[in-house]
């Protein structure tokens, strides 16, 4: 007897249509897998027979042939367990032919007693099989959170096979999910830009940042704040639009991040990884290709304390993902493309010791040490940070001061306004802030007036910019601006985002130029 | 006693058991090639080849442990070369293990022992 059963597969994260066929024939008793499976799938075989048995049916003592198509994509993980086991039964006609076999998507590892346990890559696999028309799931109760917040499928958890068996059968053991809405949580955070004293410049540069999406490089000697500032940045990102939930949670659902949580993110992510990260880790890799830091920083913070502490050509790889915002992970038996569209946030010290310009220590590092330290930051990588912002010692009145700063809620209100002008703006051109703008889009969106135009002109020749650099203080402007609700671009506008550029000249001029 | 008698005697009480059980017996001791198949049993639709493994006491371990992989490829191997000459294709096929203690004359019946 031959069943089908429709399941899924995920290639990165976007997913393919698996049929599991199950054949069961007479002749010399065996167990085939075939359709590319990897180890964890061959390993069902033992699964599927011990939860079968331990439901309370039987285990065709017969020729035995399950096959997952499409034949030609490798099929990965325990995800095929209970499909496999629905197949069997079906094929075997322990469970009765019913409309329900063909109209399901079935997803879940079975544990030995017939338990299912969840599986990683829910979200985009349902989302994925609702294009294809699929319209009724069932799945791991541990995965009901992911996949009830996709709009028009029917969601089914169950415990385990016996619960699915008997719903199968017409029983109603199983009920549909509630369709989840999402909203984005207000959150607690435990760091606030009103417990940073001082660095105006500094918490001004976070918030354009934080507005447009933009790269920040905060340089400054040992204990200035920059680390606890970066930290800070969470607390003034504009609030998550589903959009952008749906994509962060799909890449966490892909990593296995996503286990024991809401089901859907809630808040953009903070990533910061150590220093002694390595390229896979960062940009993503493995033999399964899996998504690395700075897709899990999408659409959030990827922040990289001790910046030039981190391998040379580490660093070099980030440049193509900053660009392009996706990166394409390809091994041997994997190419996964994810999305990688994080604001960079790096900090550094000024040279080895740290005191390099300190108005109140004496730097002890020689010029080619220091030279040396900062030339671990290439030029286009330079180019690619967009604000680059000082930070010095905090004075005693500073510190001491009784006075808070302006809360972290006040200055998100006003990055949340500069946001929604962009996505207002940017709605027929499928990007959603600032930094996104291709260099085709700043000539249509960033129009400068006659001033800006002429103070940037002057600063190109000055600072030795180049062509990259320009676009980037052209979005950098175009933030400012939309902070500033003013649809034009002014000569004022233009003149703070230049003004986040010189640092380069005063560090890097004499070693590089 | 020696263990041809033995093996001999596991047998006998064996089948005796399985003829209880409502098997009938095809044959005997089977053997092609180099192969051996110690008890071949009908029941219904189904063919079963099944090993016979006497036992006088636990020293040596349970029957069911040797069965090893070469042993299981053996029967297989033997059940196939039943089939071509009986061109029984048409059939379910199991292998059982027969458990056999001779001490207490109790069998212990593993069915579909393995596969291929």
């Amino acid at each position: 007897m031959l069943a089908k059963i429709k399941s899924y597969g995920l290639m990165g994260i976007e997913g393919f249509a698996v049929s599991v066929e199950a054949y069961v024939s007479r002749g010399m008793p065996a167990y085939d897998t075939v359709g590319l499976p990897d180890a964890a799938v061959r390993e069902s075989k033992e699964r599927v027979r011990a939860a079968i048995r331990n439901s309370g049916f039987e285990f065709p003592v017969q020729r035995v042939t399950v096959n997952l198509a499409p034949a030609d994509l490798r099929k990965e993980g325990s995800v095929y367990d209970l499909p496999i086991a629905i197949g069997l039964l079906a094929a075997t006609e322990q469970i009765a032919p019913s409309p329900l076999l063909e109209e399901c998507l079935f997803l879940g590892e079975l544990a030995l007693d017939g338990t299912l346990r969840g599986v990683p890559g829910i979200l985009p696999m349902v989302i994925g099989a609702y294009g294809q028309g699929i319209r009724k799931v069932i799945l791991p109760r541990e995965n009901a959170a992911e996949a009830s917040y996709i709009e028009g499928v029917e969601v089914y958890a169950a415990e385990n096979l016996r619960q699915i068996t008997a719903f199968l059968g017409g029983e109603p053991t199983l009920t549909k999910e509630k369709t989840r809405t999402w909203d984005s949580a207000s959150i607690a955070y435990s760091m606030d830009f009103a417990d940073i004293r001082g660095q105006q410049g500094a918490k001004r540069a976070a918030e354009i940042a934080a507005a447009g999406g933009h790269n920040l490089l905060l340089v400054g000697t040992p204990g200035s704040g920059k680390t606890m500032l970066a930290r800070s940045i969470p607390s003034i990102l504009p609030e998550l639009t589903f959009e952008e939930a749906l994509e962060i949670t799909k890449i966490q659902s892909v990593a296995g991040t996503l286990r024991g949580t809401e089901g859907m993110a809630s808040e953009r992510p903070f990533r910061s990884p150590h220093h002694s990260a390595s390229t896979a880790s960062l940009i993503g890799g493995g033999t399964r290709a899996m998504p690395g830091e700075i897709s899990l920083a999408h659409y959030g913070v990827l922040f990289l304390d001790e910046f030039p502490e981190f391998r040379k050509e580490t660093l070099e790889a980030l440049r193509q993902p900053m660009e392009d915002g996706v990166v394409t992970i390809t091994r041997a038996t994997a190419r996964s493309t994810y999305p990688a569209q994080f604001m960079l946030v790096a900090a550094m010290n000024p040279c080895p010791c740290g005191n390099f310009g300190s108005r109140t220590a004496q730097c002890r590092c020689s010029q080619g040490q220091i030279s040396r330290y900062l030339g671990r930051i290439s030029g286009p990588m330079l180019d690619r940070l967009d604000l680059h912002v000082e930070m010095s010692e905090v004075g005693y009145e500073d510190i001491a001061s009784k006075s808070r700063g302006e809360p972290s809620a006040v200055i998100r209100e006003r990055v949340n306004k500069a946001r929604s002008i962009q996505v207002e703006r940017y709605k027929k051109e499928g990007i959603l802030f600032n930094a996104q703008l291709t260099s085709r889009m700043t000539g249509n969106f960033c129009i400068l007036d006659e001033g800006a135009e002429r103070l940037l002109q002057k600063a190109f020749a000055s600072l030795h910019l180049s062509a990259r650099a320009y676009t980037r203080i052209l979005k950098v402007s175009r933030t400012i601006a939309d902070l500033e609700g003013s649809e034009k671009i002014l000569a004022h506008h233009v003149a703070e985002a230049v003004q986040y550029r010189s640092l380069e000249s005063k560090y890097w001029g004499d070693t590089r130029r | 006693m020696n263990n041809r008698e033995r093996g001999a005697k596991g047998e006998r009480i064996a089948l005796a058991y399985m003829e209880r059980q409502g098997y009938t017996l095809l044959k005997k001791n089977f053997r092609a090639e180099r192969c051996e198949v110690d008890l071949i049993l009908e029941q219904g639709d189904t063919l079963v080849f099944a090993e016979v493994k006497a036992r006088s006491g636990s020293g040596y371990g349970f029957g069911r442990e040797a069965v090893t992989p070469a042993k299981q490829r053996n029967i297989i191997t033997g059940a196939q070369a039943y089939l071509l000459q009986t061109n029984r294709f048409e059939a379910d096929i199991r292998f059982d293990v027969l458990e056999v203690d001779l001490l207490t004359e109790k069998v212990e019946h593993i069915k579909d022992a393995f596969t291929l």
